[in-house]
């Protein structure tokens, strides 16, 4: 898979943490505001070098992307339940940004791109709604 | 209607589809044009692959040419369709490349993906047939 630097990467999440990802675009959510889309847990390889970001709390999420069109989340349970080898893990450097790890790419070969797509389908059938609007970050 | 804008003369055939699906046509613009759209610093699909996207489209049954989503993904159109009631969905996947044109198909059961096939190269005919076999699939 496509992470391409391993620096300050801490330990991984136990089972019982949910993770939060802020939208940073349109099209995480479905338009009647009740599904999380695939696209929410898509990674371009050249743009996420240590993993997909997600935060430890919907406050934090919205600190990372003040623009955020809503913020969606998943336990780390739910993704280990999947059995794709991905690894959630805290940055070494700011206990607040979780790196999901060993994402399949959607900028690679096709090999790749195909079990991009099915992998973020299965999380996104795993993950949940927090806000379909703008939170605000904390004053 | 959004104006498409063409470099290149096209076949009057091509016109004639094109014209006959401008509203189709007005729906992938109005997607690709809208800034929420993308990240910062995203790359947005070129006029090249917009017309292939469009005159593959306006060659559908009008079913399909109804039933879809769009999204565009770093300089690509991703255009979707999805049977929630088998768990099934065909994405066709327009650039970055000019030419580039794939179609991702996918079955889910319980949440898991059992079958998938990325289709490299996909023709017409192809494409066609995996949107039929999407509603016909048990």
């Amino acid at each position: 898979m496509c992470d391409e630097t391993s620096i300050d990467i801490g330990e991984q999440l136990p089972d019982d943490a949910v993770i939060y990802r802020a939208c940073i675009k349109k099209g995480y959510i479905s338009e009647n505001g009740v599904e999380v889309e695939p696209l929410a847990f898509q990674k371009q390889g050249k743009n996420h070098k240590d993993g997909l970001s997600c935060a430890a709390s919907p406050e934090v999420a919205a600190k990372f992307f003040p623009k955020n069109k809503g913020i969606i989340r998943i336990s780390v349970a739910a993704i280990r339940a999947i059995e794709r080898d991905l690894e959630i893990c805290f940055d070494a450097t700011d206990p607040n940004h979780i790196l999901i790890r060993r994402l399949p790419c959607m900028d690679r070969e096709d090999d790749e791109r195909e079990l991009a797509e099915a992998v973020s389908n299965e999380l996104a059938k795993r993950a949940e709604i927090e806000s379909t609007i703008n939170v605000p970050p904390p004053e | 209607m959004s104006q498409v804008c063409f470099e290149k003369p096209i076949t009057a055939t091509r016109d004639k589809i094109l014209f006959a699906n401008a509203d189709l046509i007005d729906r992938l613009l109005r997607n690709v044009r809208e800034d929420e759209a993308y990240e910062e610093g995203e790359s947005r699909p070129s006029l090249d692959v917009i017309k292939a996207a469009s005159l593959r489209l306006s060659l559908l049954p009008a079913f399909f040419r109804r039933t879809f989503e769009v999204h565009p993904y770093f300089g690509e159109i991703n255009v979707t369709w999805q049977n929630r009631a088998n768990s099934t969905r065909v994405k066709a996947i327009f650039g970055p490349a000019a030419n580039s044109f794939r179609l991702y198909c996918e079955q889910m059961l319980l949440d898991r993906v059992t079958n998938r096939e990325l289709i490299s190269h996909a023709t017409q005919n192809e494409f066609l047939e995996r949107l039929v076999r999407l509603y016909s699939a048990a």
